[in-house]
Order: structure tokens, then sequence, then C-alpha cells
């Protein structure tokens, strides 16, 4: 609705209080990491401060630590975000139609997404304790493992992959299922009328319809696990042999162990920069697959 | 609708529920029993695991509870927990429903951009920005105050888009009717807008209520002091470098865990409405 | 389900209510605080480790009955916590903490970062005397002084003497001269290691070590064979890479692969519990844990001297927290007072009854030494205690980048054991702490 001439200034009332808390609380953080990562701090001769230009993006993209650390980032998202987005859609679809007990089953999905993700972490690392250990118990029992869990470098990365999507799966399987309720009953029918099977159902409507609801929880997915160092920070110190260290932990690292303020904000930045073009691929990528 | 016969689909369909049932489950019930144990009797069936972890012992042990929140001061975190959640899912609703609310109804200058920077701060962790977090919260001596846990929190770019899509929906005819009969601006977003959106309301709130209930880092250096601190940076000081109380830790999770569960549960129809009405149109 | 919005409801209004009172009698207390007339308000910023959990509550409150116009604030955190939020605040140029424990090799970086106020002139020449040489040395910078010495440490070794006599193992000596060597230790530990239904996962294993990966304990074994921790010149290069370090790091490793009469996966925290629950038979453990043990009933334990490499000479770690005042403080009398009552005679005797700790100070040690009561197991666990700290103790490396060195150590530390390759992993760790020690050089 267009304000008439003498009301121009009512919409900004409305969105003011919103953009204090985004300017002072998000916006300026930003600027002034951005500030920061353009400058450096010495302690040589006297503590000082000084304009270092582009230093610092260099010394954090030559980094072997930090590119390392950019890998593990890349390999976790990859095995985290379609992990969870197909065993959310999996739970969905077993549990979107009125059954006897389904809400009881979604109900059980939803809880461990409760936990917050500091405590997720401390009971799983205790759990997954490689002598003897919970889950090395009940894996014994069937048969497999012993596993070292968090303590080799081969396993530790897919161990948090795992705890990770254990708490979150039921929370994006809400949203998938709000998605699926949304699709008129009547395609299925005649779908059903024309004899198609459920796989073919599954591709030819399920899916098509439930696009902008995947693509939220797709972009969803990623701002939430992208940057993620929690569990990492409580259970691995990004150990074992750097296998777990993601860059958003380097760069806290190097802002808050070596206060090396300069180089940790220019990586902070090159992550920022890393998640927006991710999300926009993201959306292009779910675009165009029509 | 077909009628409830047992067939094997559906036998196989429940079996699968099941086996993820207790996958979800096993941890939390292995937490909530342990929480109920002594140290050694939690120890004793830990390394290696026994099956006796799983069942309580023959004496009710709540010696836990009592620890904690006597001795380690839980009882203040736990409040904090609370006051500091609940807090910014009050203010926060309010803030970003009423910014929504202007992004959905009017057409103003620099709306697009403005617009962007929402969607933009909404993919930025607080991880990313605590340094500068923490100074400009100095600056504003808000470190170790309820408000410099709370405020941060409050203009929730995720809450913003969900309310924008649901005031979008709802038809203009109830506004332009609202005008005529000259109802205020702030009457209109209350009385048209935020009655009509009652499940919005409670799906912004929980992932609000989330986003604060999860905040660990932040927390961890803006609310240092006993009279600050929050659970999950109690928890996480149970396990220090000296011995670890086991089951004092478990005790903690097991409040953690049921607060949450005892106050999001009962909403999570709306939460579902919610999301499904609006959500994820996009 | 009205009726659940509404509940709901309230509850929130309660708490903005909450909110608003909390916050009008926090803001008046601040500002009361600066323009003086009552009690001045200063902030401690302690390690919340056991013992310092209810020491340090319990001594605070006798300086807060003798200085009344003194209020002061308990601020607790994990040692990994402290240091970080020490980096957060300090760095940001914060008036509180007032004061703050100080890990002592962490004296320089801070004295360089200007976290630090310089002391001497709170203390007299007689008072700085009473310091063991060693602990004031680490607190000076530059014949600067910036930290008080609060107590030293040591480590033992602590065993089982019930699972050792059912290993049918004699009890072990505590004689300096007739210490173990890691070695034997190893071959005890072989012994003890009890895995009865043959699983690989042993039910109890030999030996835990406390300080699993920290360079605090763990120097002590490249140290031991003769290797340095750090340079002359203050880089690492080549340094790690000797043989000293390698032949200590793959004693480290099969410790915990090739023997496996270590548990790995196992924190510092846990490795505690380990012994107390009587998972590991023999312990390296920390100076002050015999007070504990001797009030746990049931324990059957004693102490031994720390060991040694048969090729090589006795090293034991040594140094522990000091206490500083924030430059940025606004009390920094007060500050001072706190820290003058707390680590000077008298109360540092009383201070030391209740922690357990090696003393800094050396009235405390003469208190020690002409007290009856410490010749009676287990307190003759400190004539131990000062032989380590006068003929084996070797003090962490002192280097403005100590923190940058602790944690990158403490990585690759905790990767050999692990597993990983050690050759290669202590080449880049070389790599890694030379950048970081450069940006100070």
């Amino acid at each position: 609705m267009k304000c008439t001439r003498k009301e121009c200034y009512v919409p900004y009332l409305f969105i003011i209080p919103a953009f204090i808390g985004l300017i002072i609380f998000r916006v300026s953080p930003i600027i002034s990491s951005l500030w920061d990562s353009f400058h450096t701090v010495s302690y040589a001769g006297g503590m000082h401060t000084e304009f270092s230009g582009l230093e610092n993006y260099v010394f954090a993209l030559t980094d072997p630590t930090f590119l390392n650390s950019l890998k593990n980032t890349l390999l976790f998202s990859i095995e985290v975000i379609p992990l969870q987005i197909i065993w959310a859609f999996a739970l969905a679809l077993l549990v979107y139609r009125p059954a006897p007990a389904m809400g009881v089953f979604r109900t059980i999905f939803f809880i461990p997404f409760t936990i917050s993700l500091a405590i997720t972490s401390t009971i799983w690392g205790i759990m997954l304790n490689p002598n003897g250990g919970f889950i090395n118990s009940i894996l014994g029992l069937a048969g497999i493992g012993p596993f070292q869990f968090l303590t080799s470098s081969d396993e530790s990365l897919f161990s948090i992959v795992f705890l990770v999507s254990w708490r979150c799966v039921g929370y994006w399987m809400i949203f998938l299922i709000g998605g699926l309720q949304n699709i008129s009953i009547s395609l299925y029918e005649s779908a059903w009328m024309d004899g198609a099977n459920p796989l073919q159902t599954f591709f030819k409507i399920t899916l098509p319809m439930m696009k902008k609801t995947i693509l939220f929880v797709i972009v969803a997915d990623t701002t939430q696990n992208f940057l993620m160092f929690t569990p990492m920070y409580i259970l691995t110190g990004g150990g074992p042999e750097g296998s777990t260290n993601v860059a958003m932990y380097e760069a806290y690292k190097n802002v808050f162990i070596y206060a090396d303020r300069g180089v940790g904000n220019a990586m902070v930045m090159i992550l920022l920069l890393m998640i927006l073009v991710v999300v926009f691929v993201e959306f292009k990528f779910v675009k165009t697959k029509d | 609708m077909k009628l409830a016969k047992v067939t094997p689909s559906k036998v196989l369909k429940y079996i699968v529920l099941a086996f993820f049932a207790i996958v979800f489950m096993l941890p939390i019930w292995w937490v909530i029993v342990s929480s109920f144990k002594r140290d050694q009797s939690i120890f004793a069936a830990l390394m290696p695991f026994s099956g006796k972890a799983l069942w309580f012992d023959v004496e009710m042990y709540l010696g836990a509870f009592r620890d904690i929140i006597i001795h380690r001061n839980f009882g203040r975190a736990i409040f904090n927990s609370f006051f500091v959640t609940f807090s910014t899912v009050f203010l926060g609703v309010v803030v970003t429903s009423l910014c929504a609310f202007s992004f959905s109804v009017f057409d103003f200058k620099g709306k697009k951009i403005l617009f962007g920077i929402v969607l933009v701060t909404f993919m930025i962790p607080f991880s990313a920005i605590a340094l500068p977090l923490y100074q400009i919260v100095s600056g504003l001596h808000m470190v170790d105050t309820y408000w410099g846990l709370i405020l941060p929190a409050v203009a929730n770019g995720l809450s913003i888009f969900l309310f924008r899509q649901a005031f979008m929906d709802i038809p203009s005819s109830y506004l332009e009717a609202a005008r005529l009969d000259g109802a205020s601006w702030p009457r209109i977003y209350f009385s048209v807008y935020m009655r009509m959106s009652v499940s919005i309301i409670i799906s912004a709130g929980i992932i609000i209520f989330m986003d604060q209930w999860e905040a660990f880092l932040w927390p961890l250096i803006a609310g240092r002091s006993q009279a600050m601190k929050v659970i999950q940076v109690a928890i996480a000081d149970l396990s220090q470098d000296n011995e670890i109380f086991w089951n004092q830790i478990f005790a903690a999770c097991t409040i953690s865990i049921v607060v949450p569960v005892a106050i999001v549960l009962p909403l999570q129809k709306y939460y579902i409405m919610g999301i499904s009405s609006s959500g994820v149109k996009e | 389900m009205k009726k659940m919005i509404g509940f709901v409801s309230i509850l929130m209004c309660a708490a903005m209510l909450f909110a608003g009172g909390s916050s009008e009698t926090a803001a008046p207390a601040e500002t009361s605080s600066s323009t003086s007339s009552g009690p001045v308000e200063i902030t401690l910023l302690s390690n919340s480790v056991k013992p310092y959990d209810t020491a340090i509550p319990a001594i605070i409150e006798e300086f807060e009955a003798q200085n009344p116009d003194i209020k002061v604030n308990i601020e607790m955190l994990p040692t990994k916590n402290l240091l970080e939020v020490v980096e957060v605040r300090l760095g940001s140029g914060e008036k509180v903490p007032d004061v703050f424990f100080v890990d002592a090799p962490m004296v320089m970086a801070y004295s360089v970062k200007q976290y630090l106020e310089p002391l001497g002139q709170y203390f007299t020449e007689e008072e700085l005397a009473q310091f063991v040489d060693v602990c004031r040395n680490y607190c000076t910078v530059d014949g600067t002084l910036y930290a008080i010495p609060f107590v030293n440490s040591s480590q033992v070794l602590y065993y089982n003497t019930r699972m050792f006599e059912e290993a049918g193992l004699p009890p072990l000596s505590k004689d300096p001269a007739d210490r173990l060597t890691w070695e034997e230790v190893v071959e005890l530990a072989k012994k003890l290691t009890i895995d009865e239904d043959g699983d690989g996962n042993p039910e109890v294993f030999g030996l835990g070590i406390a300080q699993i990966s920290r360079p605090f304990q763990m120097l002590t074994m490249p140290e031991s064979l003769g290797g340095q921790p750090i340079g002359d010149d203050g880089t690492v290069k080549g340094v790690f890479t000797t043989d000293a370090w390698i032949q200590a790091c793959q004693f480290i490793q099969d410790l915990f692969n090739t023997w496996n009469v270590s548990p790995k996966g196992v924190s510092a925290s846990d490795m505690l519990a380990y012994f107390v629950s009587e998972r590991v038979a023999m312990l390296i453990g920390p100076d002050y844990n015999y007070l504990s043990y001797s009030q746990t009933d049931g324990m059957t334990w004693d102490y031994a001297p720390y060991p040694y490499f048969e090729d090589g000479v006795p090293v034991t770690p040594t140094g522990s927290w000091s206490l500083g005042i924030n430059r940025n403080s606004q009390y920094k009398d007060a500050a001072a007072r706190l820290i003058r009552f707390l680590t000077l005679n008298p109360v540092c005797i009383e201070w030391f009854k209740m922690d357990g700790h090696l003393p800094s100070n050396k009235t405390t040690l003469e208190y020690v030494n002409s007290n009856p009561e410490y010749d009676e197991w287990p307190n003759t666990i400190f004539d131990l205690l000062q032989y380590e700290s006068q003929n084996t103790a070797v003090a962490r490396p002192l280097s403005p980048g100590y923190l940058e060195y602790e944690n990158m150590l403490t990585t690759a530390f905790e990767d050999i054991r692990n597993g990983a390759d050690i050759q290669s992993t202590l080449e880049q760790a070389e790599v890694r702490i030379d950048r970081a020690i450069s940006r100070y050089l």
C-alpha cells in the first residue's frame, strides 16, 4: 500500500526497533570485522596497530592450516546437508499422513532438537568413547566395529556429522511435513487413476510440489551448519590431526586464542563471502531445476 | 480414505518408525536414567558399557539434583536461561512482527535494500561476529547483564522473514476495511494482522526460543559471572579439567531436556500449522 | 490450547517485569561504587578447578570479613575458558576483572600485550623475598614484576596399592634416588592392565596421565632425554625434530597404541575419575590430589616419585597460577590488597591447608618442614615435592607467544597420542608455532 504524503514516516516507525537491533548487533560488528581484517596488531617494539592492506587475506589464503580447515568445512557441509535433508524427508514421508500413533512419532523425532547443541555434544562425546563406550557396545552386539570415532582422523568428522544430524533432522522434518500437507490430495488421486506407481508419483508430484519447501530447508540448513563449530570446540578441539578443524573454528582460534585479530577477521570475511555465494548458488540451482 | 487394514507394508513402516524412535530416544532415556544414579554406579556401567546403564538402580538417588541446585547454583542458571529466553522471545516477536508488518503492508523508499539487510543478517552466525559484538556490547556497558544476553538476539532475521510471508497472505480487503473504519496503523497491526497469525507467532517464538536456548559461545563470553550464567555454560563448566561429576552433568542435562520439551511440545501443532501455512511459501 | 497461550504470555510478561526490576537495581550499584561511599567492588577471575571451586570462596569470605571496605565478586572458569576470556576481556580493554589468575608462563605474553599492571610498588623487598625464586622469576619480565606467585605445583606417580597387591607387585619406593624409569612403569602397567573378557578393551588400564597432551606435563618427557622446549633464539625451528623429542613422542604413542596400557579418547578430567573409580592402576597426577584421596573412604593409594627415561635424567613439571592486576582496573589499590592478603604470610599458610598445592611461599614451606604433622603419611608427600622442586623441576619456556605455543603443541601431542605420524606432526608444529611467535620477535 502506498502511503499518503502525510504518513510517509509510518513504515519507518514500524521497522525502527528491529533495525536498531540489526544495525547495532549485526551490521556494525561486521563493519568492525572488516576494518580489523585490513589491520595488523604487532607486538615487536611496543604494541601498535597498522594498516596492512590485503596482507591478512593473503596470509589466510596461503596458510595450509586454514586451507585444510576450508576443505573440512566443505566436506562437513557436503556430508551434513544432504544427510539431514534426506533423512528428514524420509521421516516426513513416513509420518505426514494421519494414521495411528503418527503424532507420537513426530514428537519423538522432534525432541532431540530441543536439546541444545552444546549438551548434545557432551552427551554424544560420552557415548562415542572408543573403549567400550555406549555406541561401540551396541554396534558390537550386531557384530560391527569397534570404531575409534572421535579419536580417529578418518571417523571423527563423520561422527560429528551424525550427532549434529541426530539433533536436527526432526526440526527439518517439521518443515517438510508442512510442505507435504500442502499438496492437494486430488493431484495424487488423478495420478493413481493413471496407474502411476509410488516412485513415479514421488518424482512427478511430490518433489516438484515441494520445491519451495526444500529450497527453504536447504538454505536454512546451510546457514545453520556451514559455520558451525560448537561440537568441535567441545569434543575434539579440531583434531585428530586437524580432521575436524573447520574454518570458522580456525578463525575463532585466531581471534580468541592466538590474539591475531587481523588474520582471524580476514578468515571471517572470507567465510561470510563463501556462505553468501553458496546460498546464492543453492537458490539458482533449485530454481533452474524445472 | 482407506480402511485401517493390517498390510505388510504398514507393519514394515511401523518397524522402521520404531527403529528411528529408538535411535532418537535411547540417548535421552539413558541421560535421564543416569541422572538418578550415584557417580560410581554410572561409571561402573559406562566404560565398558553394560545394560545396567539403561535402567534405574534399586535406589533412586536424587543427590545429583540436590548438588547442582544447592552447591552449584544451578537454580540461578536455570532461572537465567528461562528469563533470558522468554524475554528474548517476547521482545523478538514484537519487534520482528512490527518490522514484517511494515515490509508487507507498505511501499517505501529503500524497502528492497532494507529487506536485503534482513536476509543477509540471518545468514551470519553469532560466532562469526562474537569478538566485535563483544566490543560493542562492552562499550554499551552491557557485558554481564541480562540486556547483553537478550538484546543481540532480539532482531531475528528469520523471524522477520516468517512474519512477512504470513502477513502477505492476509487479503488486503481486511486492511482496506479497517482503514475505512478509521483504525490507526498500530490498531490494524494488532487487531487484524497479529490476531490472524497466532500460529505464526508461535512458530517465530519457537525459532527465537531455540536460537537463544541453544546459544553457547555468546553467553560463554558475555555472561560469565555466577549471577549471569545460563544453564548451557554451567553444564560446560561441570566438565572441567578436574574430576567430572557425571551424575551432575546428567541431572543438568535432564533439566535442560525436560524443560524445553515441556514448553515446545504442547505448541508443536501450531508450529507445524504456522510453517505449513506460510513459512515455506517463498 | 487457548489457556496454554494465555499462560505462556503471562509468563513472558512476568519475565519482562523481572527484567525491568533487575536492571534498575543493577544500574545504581555500578555508579555508586565509582563515586565511592560504601565498599569498593572488585572482581576476581579465578580458575574453577578443584580445589579452587570451594577454597577460593572460603578464603575470599575471610578477606571480606577483615576488609569490610572491599567487596569481591568471584568469577570462575575452567582453564581453557579462562585463557580465552582473558584474551577477550583484557584484549578489549575492559576494567573488569580487577584481579585474575595468570598461568606462570603467560606472564610474558600478557605483559607484552599490556594486560598486566606492574606490581613492584605494592610489595617490599622483604615481602618479595618470601616467594620461591623459580616462581618469582616466572613473574618477572625484564626486571619488572607483573604477577605474584599464588601456588606452585609438581606431579607424582600415584598408584592403587590394592591392585598392586592383587597383581603380586611390591609397593614402590618413595626415594627420589630409586625412582622408576618410564620403561619400568610400562612393564608394571602391562601387568596391571586387565582385559577379562578379552575383547581388546581393557576394564582396567595400567597407567593414566592426568594432564595428557598439555605441555605442562608432556615437556618433561623430551626434556628428560635432553630435549629443549624452545630454541635459544626464541623460535622452535629444529627443536621438536631432535632425537630426544622423537623418542619421547614414540613412547607416548606406544603407551596408547602399541602397549595399550593407557585409555585413548579420555580427557584430562576423565582420567582423574578413572583413578578414583579404579579404572587405572597408576596415575601421573598433580601434587594436591593427595588431599582429596586421603579424604576419600575406601581408597587404597600411595605415591612414588615422577618417572624418568632410562637414558635420561629426572625432570618434573613446575609452575602454576599467579595473580595479576588488570592494567585498566579502576581499583588497583584494593586489588593489590587482595593479592597481598592471599599470597603473603600468614594467610598463605591457611590457604595451603585448604588447597594442598605445593606452596610458592617459603614461609609456608618452613611451616610444613617444622610441623610434626607433616612427618606422617600422606603428608610426607611434601618431602618428595620439595625435593623435586629444588632438584628436578624445569619451568615451561618463557616466550611472549606461549599461548600459541601451548595450544599448537597440545594439538600435536594429542595427534601423536591418537597415532599420527610423529616426524611430520612435529615438523608441522615447528612451522606453525614459529610463524605465530614471529609476531613478537
